[in-house]
């Protein structure tokens, strides 16, 4: 069996021209499959307090 | 009164059907327990009769599991689907993944297909789309040759695709997602298929009139047939999947009602569905139980279903074929696999939203794997027990000479291994009997050949088993372990082996044979008799791995695919015979004639 005779260098781009499939973009957003990990024990008893952010007063 | 015609099974009887499901199985399982108790009490229990008697009960309710679905397919009616020839709306594209493939065989299904749907003249669009993640340089240079010769002999220019990732993100589901988020807007569904599959044009359109006759039907999966099978190994499998998997597969869609199975390929799917519900997101971790989602077809019926979309199996299709392995090694490396997706599962079982049937699939999955451990921890608990328990006692009353004797518990003993053969025959056995009656057991050569041959595939089945326990166990250590099993390409050649190379594969069951044959000859001679339908096929795993693979003659295991091919089989090798010359086709059977054009 021998593979078809096409001019070499020409196939990619004849393929790429001829077989490129149609565009029409379709999201397809990822699901979620996991919970997010809860909080371990300790971490609940004692939460750390935020390091920035908290309630803003006003000071110019 | 002719039956109503209804597409799927309605949420009573799915229900009834479930409930008798878990009762049979539940049943069977405790009764083996009590039993084996029975027979573990009669000179005094102990540790190892309980851990017995717990490994008996979890391996004969999923033995008994497997059963119930057969007889639940031997007694509930097919449901029923009319197909019409309702004017097809909806444009179809195929999509044919492809991975290191010989482009010549998978190229030429797709003529095939392509001249079986054109002849079904419904004029809808059928476009074919290769997705190639073929990571050899030089097979996907023979890709882009065998693509334009497919293109000039089908004249498919403008209607069949080829494109090739730099790199196979995802593996076949990313491929898959890759091109629904590129071109899937083109398209209303899409057939996804595998490289070796193969469908009839008019099981195609019947499958998307089905679809387009229910909104709600987000996936509809067809039963495909293993064809093309010339090895001894390969005609057994094509044998069970033709003759006793439809039975099991009506089974198994009583139970699962809307909730349906996905398989992977020879399945259509509602595009913009499978679009919202079923992006696969990367499990956090490294592999095995991390990182892209091996087994992702359970997984994305499940997404399906959770959206609301029906996910069904409708097993009364006809035309609906692949290629399966031709050896016990090819088998085992594809069961690695599929053994890493499953068990990857189990991160999986208690997400968020899921119907309570999609979590227990996946726990149906787990187990596949893990019940043939318990019986190697049977086993193994066995030998223990004869080792380390102490002598019954035959005087319990030190102030009365008298001797106290264990009950005789042997026919209890011999009912439980009967029951426990009878799970394991008894459907196939039923399968065959109604197969005669029905006048379904034509299509395999006769009433007489099809018994013959179900007889001799539970026997060579039982060699084989000691020979897959050692694959799956290595498998499953292999897991949980940590070892990631990659992407191997499928072999779909010729799958003979030398002895030579099969002794490569399987000297360490080989010697795990002996070492156990040895050991528990020294420590536990009683035992010997009952282990050497277990020890023998392993000791001798290389001579029946080898003897499996050489190529098949009896007329034994025939299948309707032998008998009388479907046409585009036959025109499958018709196209492949034009491409390749003779040289190379495997012949079809004896009697088959291969008359006609060369082109599709």
């Amino acid at each position: 069996m021998s593979d078809p005779d096409f001019a070499p260098g020409d196939v990619e781009a004849l393929v790429r021209r001829v077989g490129c499939p149609p565009e029409a973009p379709l999201a397809m957003p990822k699901q979620r499959l996991e919970r997010p990990a809860a909080p371990g024990l300790l971490a609940r008893l004692f939460p750390r307090p935020p390091v920035t952010g908290g309630a803003r007063t006003s000071g110019g | 009164m002719p039956a109503r015609a209804h597409a799927v099974p309605d949420r009573r009887s799915v229900r009834r059907a479930r409930a008798a499901a878990f009762a049979v199985s539940f049943a069977a399982a405790v009764t083996a327990f009590v039993l084996f108790l029975q027979v573990g009490q009669a000179d005094g229990l102990d540790m190892f009769d309980a851990l017995r008697s717990l490994l008996i009960l979890m391996s004969t309710f999923w033995l008994a599991w497997g059963a119930a679905q057969g007889l639940l397919g031997l007694t509930t009616r097919p449901v029923l689907r009319p197909d019409t020839r309702a004017p097809i709306r909806g444009r179809t594209v195929v999509l044919v993944p492809v991975y290191n493939e010989d482009p010549v065989t998978t190229f030429a299904r797709i003529a095939a297909m392509d001249a079986s749907i054109r002849g079904e003249d419904t004029g809808a669009v059928f476009d074919f789309a290769i997705l190639s993640d073929t990571t050899s340089d030089a097979i996907a240079a023979r890709e882009r040759l065998w693509f334009l010769r497919l293109l000039a002999d089908s004249q498919g220019e403008g209607r069949m695709f080829y494109r090739r990732r730099d790199r196979n993100t995802g593996r076949k589901a990313g491929n898959i997602e890759d091109f629904i988020q590129t071109s899937g807007g083109s398209y209303d569904y899409a057939l996804i298929l595998d490289a070796d599959s193969l469908m009839e044009g008019a099981t195609i359109a019947a499958m998307v009139r089905r679809m387009e006759a229910d909104p709600a039907l987000g996936l509809l999966q067809s039963l495909p047939r293993i064809v093309g099978a010339r090895s001894r190994f390969g005609r057994i499998m094509q044998f069970s999947a033709s003759f006793h998997s439809p039975v099991f597969a009506r089974g198994l869609a009583m139970m699962q009602g809307r909730t349906g199975p996905f398989w992977g390929h020879n399945t259509l799917v509602r595009v913009r569905a499978f679009a919202a519900s079923c992006g696969l997101p990367e499990l956090s971790g490294p592999p095995p139980f991390g990182g892209h989602i091996l087994s992702h077809d359970f997984v994305e019926a499940a997404l399906l279903a959770r959206a609301g979309w029906t996910v069904r199996l409708d097993d009364d299709l006809e035309g609906s074929f692949e290629e399966g392995p031709e050896n016990i090694v090819d088998y085992a490396r594809r069961d690695r696999r599929w053994c890493q997706g499953n068990l990857q599962h189990a991160r999986l079982v208690g997400a968020p939203g899921l119907q309570g049937w999609s979590r227990w699939v996946f726990v149906q999955g787990i187990l596949a794997y893990i019940a043939p451990l318990f019986w190697l921890a049977f086993i193994l608990a066995s030998i223990a027990a004869q080792v380390l328990d102490a002598p019954p006692d035959y005087f319990p009353l030190a102030n009365r000479p008298v001797p106290v004797l264990p009950a005789d518990e042997t026919a209890k003993a011999i009912g439980l291994a009967v029951g426990i053969f009878g799970l394991l025959f008894l459907p196939k056995l039923l399968i065959a009997i109604d197969a005669a009656a029905s006048g379904r057991a034509r299509g395999f050569g006769g009433g007489g050949r099809a018994m013959a041959s179900t007889l001799l595939e539970l026997l060579l089945s039982s060699v084989m088993a000691p020979i897959f326990l050692m694959y799956q166990t290595r498998s499953v250590f292999q897991v949980l372990t940590g070892r990631d099993g990659g992407w191997p390409a499928s072999n779909r050649g010729d799958g003979r082996m030398t002895l030579t190379a099969a002794w490569a594969a399987s000297r360490w069951i080989t010697v795990t044979g002996l070492i156990g044959l040895t050991a528990s000859s020294v420590l536990a001679p009683g035992l010997v008799p009952w282990l050497l339908p277990v020890s023998l096929p392993m000791i001798l795993a290389p001579f029946l791995i080898s003897w499996f693979s050489q190529d098949s003659r009896s007329s034994l295991m025939a299948v309707p695919s032998e008998l009388t091919p479907a046409p585009v089989i036959r025109h499958h090798h018709q196209i492949l015979r034009a491409w390749r010359g003779n040289a190379d086709i495997p012949p079809l059977p004896p009697g088959v004639a291969c008359a006609g054009a060369a082109r599709p």
